[in-house]
């Protein structure tokens, strides 16, 4: 029998897509994105994730990216990702002729291949801990001059190849599961310009809210939700000097809820700051919006 | 004093009935463990397999590890309880499974397999 999602999850799902329509229409960044942790991924299986992301910084710059994470297990430990942000667009107040006015940059983003393997795996009943470290390559996919009346910084390709590394772990049990990241993200000067390398450590932790009864008939979970993005980056450089406004520290604190079922799921994330350091004429990070929808597909070809 | 519509009545009425509701969907729940509805159980069972598949936490786990299982020739209906971190795998009438054959899949679905207990009939590999 094909068990069809409740009413309430359909309106929900509805009203996801009018706020991500809306965000759209309205344009706006530079996201901070949730992390690929180290969940198991069975081979073959395909998982396919929308996340568009709104944020809101100081000097009336918004953002919006609405990225697409497909994630392929190509075998029981290796894990194929690829990150691409189909839509980024960014808006910012630009003083021209004495006046403030508001332009947007909108386009096509980057897109990241990544490769995660599995070095570390406990599975005990009803529990598995995880560890897996992550290489990837950012190609410059994005269009870096959408809108040239905006800095470089805004526009939303970044023009420049990049690599990126990171060690993922997670700890999964029946009702609780704690993930962690440590990564670092390099680029390749592009057009004279150079997007300044960063150091990024995140944590999350989700607890199971319902059900607590685990036994069979499980149609989905509930979990409350709390991440912790940090984030170091360096200024970006444009033929040789450093470019104000870029750069400086960020730590954000993101509670969410998030709801699982076996095919799909949904998670809204508040971005919030917790503390930043910004270099001079930087923008500050006001608070973000994260949506997450997923489906789980299956295919009988892997390794 | 006017009586409201019987409509209005209809959320007090489902308040008052749904302990009774609840036991009875949770009786119909007890045997109808989480199931992959790819493939439902019109088969009249041949046999059955128990396999302890460590390393599943979560519903998104447990699609991985269904699906594996149910792609297996000669399985009919897979069903997975969470708790337990147990699969429950109908056989169709004259399969032929082998226990290496059921750890190969849970191992290529990135989980750890532990005991497997057969209930009629006997795995291919202990035949005569």
């Amino acid at each position: 029998m094909i068990r069809r999602p409740p009413r309430r999850c359909l309106v929900a799902l509805w009203l996801l897509a009018f706020v991500w329509i809306a965000a759209l229409a309205a344009s706006p960044a530079r996201a901070q994105l949730t992390f690929p942790g180290a969940s198991p991924v069975s081979a073959g299986n395909i998982v396919l994730r929308e996340q568009p992301v709104l944020t809101s910084e100081s000097g009336g710059f918004q953002g919006f990216n609405g990225q697409t994470i497909v994630l392929y297990g190509a075998s029981p430990n290796l894990a194929l990702i690829t990150e691409g942000d189909l839509i980024a667009s960014n808006m910012a107040n630009v003083v021209s002729n004495g006046k403030t006015v508001r332009l947007a940059a909108t386009g096509i983003g980057d897109t990241i291949q990544e490769a995660r393997y599995t070095v570390l795996q406990i599975d005990g009943i009803g529990s598995t801990i995880r560890l897996a470290p992550l290489v990837g390559v950012t190609v410059p996919t994005g269009m870096d001059n959408a809108n040239g009346q905006l800095p470089r910084d805004v526009q939303p390709g970044t023009g420049n190849w990049g690599a990126r590394a990171a060690l993922t772990a997670s700890w999964q049990t029946l009702y609780w599961n704690a993930e962690a990241e440590v990564g670092y993200h390099a680029h390749a000067p592009g057009a004279g310009y150079l997007y300044g390398n960063s150091f990024v450590a995140d944590a999350a932790y989700h607890y199971l809210l319902w059900p607590r009864d685990l036994g069979n008939d499980v149609p989905g979970e509930w979990y409350a939700s709390l991440e912790s993005n940090y984030s170091d980056t360096g200024y970006n450089r444009q033929y040789g000097r450093n470019v104000t406004g870029t750069g400086g520290q960020l730590w954000l604190l993101d509670p969410g809820i998030i709801y699982g079922e076996a095919v799909w799921g949904f998670a809204l994330t508040a971005l919030l700051p917790v503390q930043q350091t910004v270099t001079p004429y930087g923008s500050h990070y006001n608070y973000g919006l994260l949506a997450t929808v997923r489906w789980s597909l299956f295919t009988t070809h892997h390794w | 004093m006017t009586l409201p519509p019987a409509r209005r009545l209809l959320p007090l009425l489902f308040l008052l009935l749904h302990p009774a509701i609840a036991r009875a969907a949770d009786a119909v729940a007890s045997n109808q463990p989480m199931a992959n509805p790819a493939t439902p159980n019109t088969l009249a069972p041949a046999g059955e397999v128990l396999v302890i598949v460590k390393g599943v936490a979560t519903p998104f786990a447990v699609f991985g590890i269904v699906k594996g299982l149910s792609k297996m020739p000669g399985a009919a209906h897979v069903s997975f309880n969470l708790q337990r971190g147990l699969a429950d795998i109908i056989l169709k009438p004259g399969a032929h499974l082998s226990d290496e054959e059921i750890r190969r899949v849970v191992r290529t679905a990135s989980y750890t397999p532990g005991d497997i207990r057969w209930k009629t009939p006997l795995p291919a590999a202990a035949l005569p």
